[in-house]
């Protein structure tokens, strides 16, 4: 049963692609939550079956009461040890005592050595799926070539605190405390024209950015006086609040149709 | 496999983090800490009752009652819905998330008889709690007539000199977007000296005011690890520590957005949006130790206390800015991203959260083996926090920050941490819970307060109210309790703080209903 569930967890495990030259770590693999779920399965089997002493009598409740497990389980332990040797306890015994004896003769009825040492069954191919050099310790195995693990750690250009302006907090001093945690960045490239001079906004016409319509949804959620029943899906930046994600590199803008705005010199 | 290269990744890189207001610290240590269905059940009250896992994060002596074993799992879902006034007007937004209470494995047995042949146990558990749920999701709108938002970023660039164009670069993430998408711009009269900036949003307040929306996002929570030991003399005396490894993640999405209430195409404004995202991930450490004493039959008494958590945390964070000014320059956005080539802002620090100290009685009938004598039990916490005891330093090992910016992050978090104290104040909780047992069956009522942790100073007041029930099912060795509890939370939200203008918060009335399901193990 141990062994098919094993053999059920290799069928499951995504690394089985590592056979790929290029593998590339999917953080979208459905693998986890079927894992997750069969792993969850086995705890639950395995604790439920460690309740068996429990099943009859009662159960205690250790808020109230936590008794001392009974000593007769103990004794009873005891007497099974002296108890006579099932069927296959006895050929277990005996294959122990023989492997001891010549540890090679007696490989091919050891599981172990027929289905993971060497691949499956009698097949000693080192291609075979379940050949330890390209299955589960695949990962990690130094002699593995051509294995990409994608890193998501960021490279970060801006390293100052988010700074709030502590004045508007009552209570601190509000006239002497200025944090100019201003950012001091190097790298200017993206902030000029090429020929480095400041690029004029656009003469704008003398028309609402109809496209970018923000402030007319804002305008309309007043106007029909829908208080009370209104939530984040009738909003002004519906679509943003839905797709941007935080720490994702790249903010989420209000409107697609605004220009974007370059940096001023005055 | 994504959530174990997380762990690891946070291990390896023994992550940071981030919370640089005095709102944040609040966040981090007001709230309602999960549980298993049982206890959450009797209003989170554990101080003294002992004998069930969630002990591990309240009172660890109370694993010194087990000389069995337990292990146990507890899903659960939230409910939240938050209920905003702002300037007179009400909003409501809901948003629901999984989540899961203590879940975890005790070991217990009894210990050999010292010299004088008197008896005790010992316990050991480890286990995993949600400990807090950020996941809400806030609206709220209003006609603001007394101030702007952009007056946020006057404010700052007054405050700092800045009268060159560092305006338009040196501030990333606030009012640099606001002047070059032109929510705020030079006066009239820069080039003549008069070296002193204005908002195109603020002749609206003369004119009718302004319309402003603020939209929040929260999400992620506190996770803590547990390890404890626990072990009881003679039955009378219990003691137990348990060592804390809390898992920190806050992500906040917030979209603010001011606009003319009016169809005036002439008046050089229409709206400004700013979006910020911030993500705050970190770990922490802490020590709970606790003692319960039983005087005499029926009765527990108990005390626990709560170091600080000591949490190394990273901020990373964004924000853009849309303006659309009409004649006057038309529309514009701008993303912090054109000043840091396209990644976030990161910075990495230390948090401080606040000690707790907490003591309980409890009564329960009776402590006898037969469960079917057992009839039930009181029990009553009450727990006192400080919350102006959290603080915030530099991390000196934050490559990033360098040079001149050091000293000033430095001077920037002791004015945070003298905000922090002169904002909040400590604050009593109260909870009390009971049940009535009918041999397998358990029926449960609960109830807590936690006490307001802010000193009244711009209007700012919270508290929570948690009612609970839940029923409970022990028999076959294996045990489930089923928990719903009904958090009402009374807060404020501020949009935005300025130091020379009224500003109001939004008062928030949110309710959240939980419902955790725990089913345990007799091992």
């Amino acid at each position: 049963m141990v062994k098919y569930l094993l053999l059920k967890c290799k069928d499951l495990c995504p690394l089985k692609s590592h056979k790929s030259s290029n593998f590339i770590f999917n953080p979208n693999n459905t693998f986890a939550m079927k894992s997750k779920i069969l792993l969850l399965a086995l705890t639950v089997a395995a604790f439920s079956s460690c309740t068996t002493a429990y099943k009859t009598g009662q159960t205690p409740d250790d808020v109230y009461y936590s008794p001392v497990r009974a000593q007769e389980e103990y004794v009873r332990a005891e007497k099974e040890d002296d108890r006579r040797y099932r069927s296959d306890e006895y050929y277990d015994d005996r294959y122990l005592r023989m492997k001891v004896s010549n540890r090679y003769r007696w490989n091919d009825l050891n599981d172990w050595y027929s289905y993971e040492r060497y691949g499956s069954g009698y097949n000693y191919s080192y291609g075979n799926y379940y050949n330890p050099y390209n299955s589960w310790n695949y990962f990690y195995n130094p002699y593995c070539n051509g294995t990409v693990i994608t890193s998501f750690k960021n490279n970060v250009a801006y390293t100052r605190p988010r700074t709030f302006n502590l004045n508007a907090y009552g209570g601190t001093n509000p006239t002497n405390r200025n944090f100019n945690m201003k950012y001091t960045g190097t790298n200017t490239s993206s902030r000029y024209n090429s020929n480095g001079t400041y690029n004029a906004p656009r003469n704008s016409t003398n028309t609402r950015a109809r496209s970018n319509n923000t402030g007319t949804v804002l305008r309309d959620i007043f106007s029909s006086g829908n208080n009370n029943n209104n939530n984040s899906s009738n909003s002004t930046q519906k679509t943003n609040t839905s797709s941007s994600s935080s720490s994702s590199g790249s903010s989420g803008s209000s409107s697609g149709s605004s220009n974007s705005a370059p940096v001023r010199r005055f | 496999m994504k959530r174990i290269f997380f762990v690891l990744t946070l291990i390896v890189s023994c992550s940071s983090l981030f919370a640089q207001e005095p709102a944040d610290a609040l966040r981090y240590s007001w709230y309602a800490p999960g549980g298993s269905a049982r206890q959450q059940a009797v209003g989170g009250a554990m101080a003294s009752l002992g004998g069930d896992i969630s002990s591990i994060y309240v009172n660890p002596a109370g694993l010194g009652f087990y000389k069995t074993g337990d292990f146990v799992l507890s899903p659960g879902f939230n409910l939240s819905n938050n209920k905003s006034t702002y300037y007179g007007r009400t909003e409501k937004d809901k948003k629901n998330s999984f989540s899961f209470g203590t879940s975890g494995l005790v070991i217990a047995g009894p210990s050999d008889p010292d010299r004088k042949g008197r008896t005790g146990s010992g316990a050991f558990a480890l286990a995993i709690n949600r400990t807090a749920n950020f996941n809400s999701r806030v609206l709220y709108r209003g006609l603001n007539t007394q101030s702007s938002y952009s007056q946020k970023f006057l404010e700052e660039l007054k405050n700092n000199n800045v009268t060159t164009d560092a305006a338009a670069s040196d501030y990333p993430f606030g009012s640099s977007l606001a002047i070059n998408t032109f929510w705020i711009d030079t006066a009239n009269g820069w080039n003549a000296g008069n070296k002193t900036f204005k908002s195109l949003a603020t002749p609206l307040l003369g004119t009718g005011g302004l319309l402003q929306e603020q939209q929040i996002t929260n999400s992620g929570g506190i996770t803590e690890l547990a390890l404890a030991f626990a072990g009881n003399k003679r039955d009378k005396l219990y003691w137990g520590v348990t060592m804390g490894i809390p898992l920190l993640n806050y992500s906040k999405e917030s979209v603010f957005t001011e606009a003319d209430p009016t169809n005036n195409t002439a008046n050089n404004f229409d709206f400004a949006s700013i979006t910020e995202n911030l993500n705050t991930k970190g770990t922490g450490f802490n020590l709970k130790a606790g003692l319960i004493y039983k005087p005499v039959e029926y009765v527990r008494l108990g005390l626990a206390i709560h170091t600080p958590t000591f949490y190394h945390l990273t901020d990373r964070y964004n924000a853009s800015v849309t303006t659309n000014t009409e004649s006057y320059q038309g529309s514009y956005t701008q993303s912090s991203d054109l000043f840091t080539d396209g990644q976030d802002g990161s910075f990495s620090y230390w948090m401080m959260s606040p000690y707790r100290v907490m003591i309980s009685g409890s009564y329960v009938l009776r402590e006898i083996e037969d469960v079917r004598k057992q009839k039930g039990f009181l029990t009553a916490d009450i727990e006192y926090v400080n919350y102006k005891a959290s603080s915030y330093t530099s991390d000196p090992g934050d490559g990033g920050l360098g040079n001149n910016n050091n000293s000033a992050a430095d001077e920037y978090f002791k004015s945070l941490n003298k905000a922090i104290d002169n904002n909040y104040k400590g604050a009593l909780n109260f909870k009390v819970g009971g049940e009535l047992k009918f041999t397998t069956l358990m029926t449960r009522l609960g109830f807590a307060y936690y006490g307001n942790p802010y000193k009244d100073l711009a209007g700012a007041k919270g508290n929570r109210l948690l009612l609970s029930g839940g029923l409970g099912y022990r028999n076959k060795g294996m045990y489930i309790d089923l928990t719903y509890v009904h958090n009402m939370t009374k807060d404020v939200n501020y949009a935005y703080r300025l130091q020379n203008s009224p500003f109001a918060p939004a008062n928030i009335k949110s309710t959240t209903g939980n419902a955790i399901l725990t089913v345990g193990f007799k091992i």
